[in-house]
This record gives C-alpha cells, structure tokens and sequence, in this order.
C-alpha cells in the first residue's frame, strides 16, 4: 500500500484500540447469551452494567465461593462469561447506555 | 474375557427402568464404568445409597447447603427452591422427563452441588446411586 493516509489510519486504529488499554478484552461471540443462561440459573440475571469491573472479576474468579454456593463453570465457559461482563460493566470499555 | 463382557451387560441392563431414555442410559453407562474401573467389585447402582445420600444431613460442607434437600426440598416431585428464591423444576424424573440426559448439565450441578453439600467431589457410584433414585421417583 502506498498510501501514506491510509497508513496512517491503520496506525491510528491501533493506537485507539490500545488506549482502551488493558482493559480491553475480546468478548467471543454468543457470550452474552451465555452469561445470560448461566448468570440466571440461581438468581435473576444482573446486567453487566450495574457492576463495575472489578467486581465482576472477582466474582467469576471466585466461583468455588459464590454467595454461599459453588458456581464452578468449566472453561472456557467461565473465561467468555467474564470478558462479556467486564467489557459491559459500569466502567467497562464496551458500556452503552441501556435504553429502556 | 466373555464373562467380563456379560457382567457388565447384566450390569447395564440392572438399571434398565431406570435408564428408559437413551440420553440418560449412555450417562448411567458411563458412571458405572467408571466405577467399574476404581472399584471391580462394584455390583450396580444402588437406590437405596441414592435415597440416604440424597436426603440426609451433612457438615462437611458449606453452612447454607447441608443437604440435597435444603434447595430440592423433601419430596423431589415437587418444585425446588434455589437460595435467591428462584424455582428448580422438579427432580424426579417422572415430572421433569429430561433430568440426566445432558451430560454437561449432570457434570456441571454435580460438581457444584457436591462441593456445596458436602465439600468434595461425588464419586461416580453416588452420582449414580442419585440419578438412578431420582430416576425411580
């Protein structure tokens, strides 16, 4: 490719994308139905958005001890559930107001 | 070799009501392989072991889940109750048709609800000895 403003705009992709920083996590597809049937077997289901990051990893890296219960959840299961809800949390990177 | 072979079909065919549903059948099968393999003793599914350990009383575990019945309650034909109040279908098998015939789901509320309950894991012979009660019910 020889031009320049297309490279240009290839390199500020890249650097948009890692100012989002370590926060940024690829959310594989269908994880959000997946949080959802499994997030709502026990309790009803909280959106993502009303917790922040952190609690959201501490509780899926916390599973053995949830709430009383064990919630274990095989992997990768577990590992898509938490990019999907750290992506969409309170100050997550892909948080959209929810329209009601 | 031929004797090996026809106690392990006498074996499967010992939980044949049990085991009406293919689904359900190919997990018992594999369960009670399994238990072949640790115990060459073992001598089939028990319902009785099923019913003692399902609706008895434990400490090992955690403090809010002492029993199988703390969520599924006493009678298993009756709707259950999770701790967040949200309802469990029913775990007897004559009202809830497809309970054990998805081997995920059977691995996964096992291997909480027996660290739960009783701080370990369920072997393959009580996995077994529970679906095959519950099966009855």
């Amino acid at each position: 490719m020889n031009c320049p403003a297309l490279w240009l705009a290839l390199a500020s992709g890249f650097v948009a994308s890692s100012a989002l920083g370590a926060n940024f996590q690829y959310v594989p597809a269908g994880a959000k139905m997946e949080a959802e049937k499994e997030c709502s077997a026990c309790h009803k289901y909280i959106p993502p958005q009303e917790e922040p990051m952190q609690e959201w990893r501490d509780i899926l890296r916390n599973l053995p001890n949830h709430m009383g219960e064990d919630a274990t959840l095989p992997e990768p299961l577990r590992s898509d559930i938490e990019a999907y809800l750290v992506a969409n949390a309170s100050d997550g990177p892909e948080y959209r107001p929810q329209s009601k | 070799m031929i004797r090996l072979l026809l106690i392990f079909l006498c074996l499967l065919w010992s939980f044949s009501t049990a085991a009406a549903n293919p689904a359900r059948y190919a997990i018992l099968a594999a369960l009670a392989s399994q238990a072949k393999q640790a115990d060459p003793a073992f001598a089939g599914f028990s319902v009785d072991r099923g019913s003692k350990l399902w609706n008895s009383t434990h400490t090992e575990g955690k403090v809010e889940t002492p029993s199988c019945t703390t969520c599924h309650t006493k009678d298993a034909t009756a709707e259950g109750m999770t701790r967040a109040l949200k309802p469990i279908a029913p775990m007897a098998v004559s009202k809830t048709p497809d309970r054990f015939t998805d081997p995920e789901k059977v691995d996964k509320w096992f291997t909480r609800n027996c660290q739960s309950v009783l701080a370990r894991a369920c072997t393959p012979v009580e996995k077994g000895d529970v679906i095959t009660y519950l099966s009855g019910l």
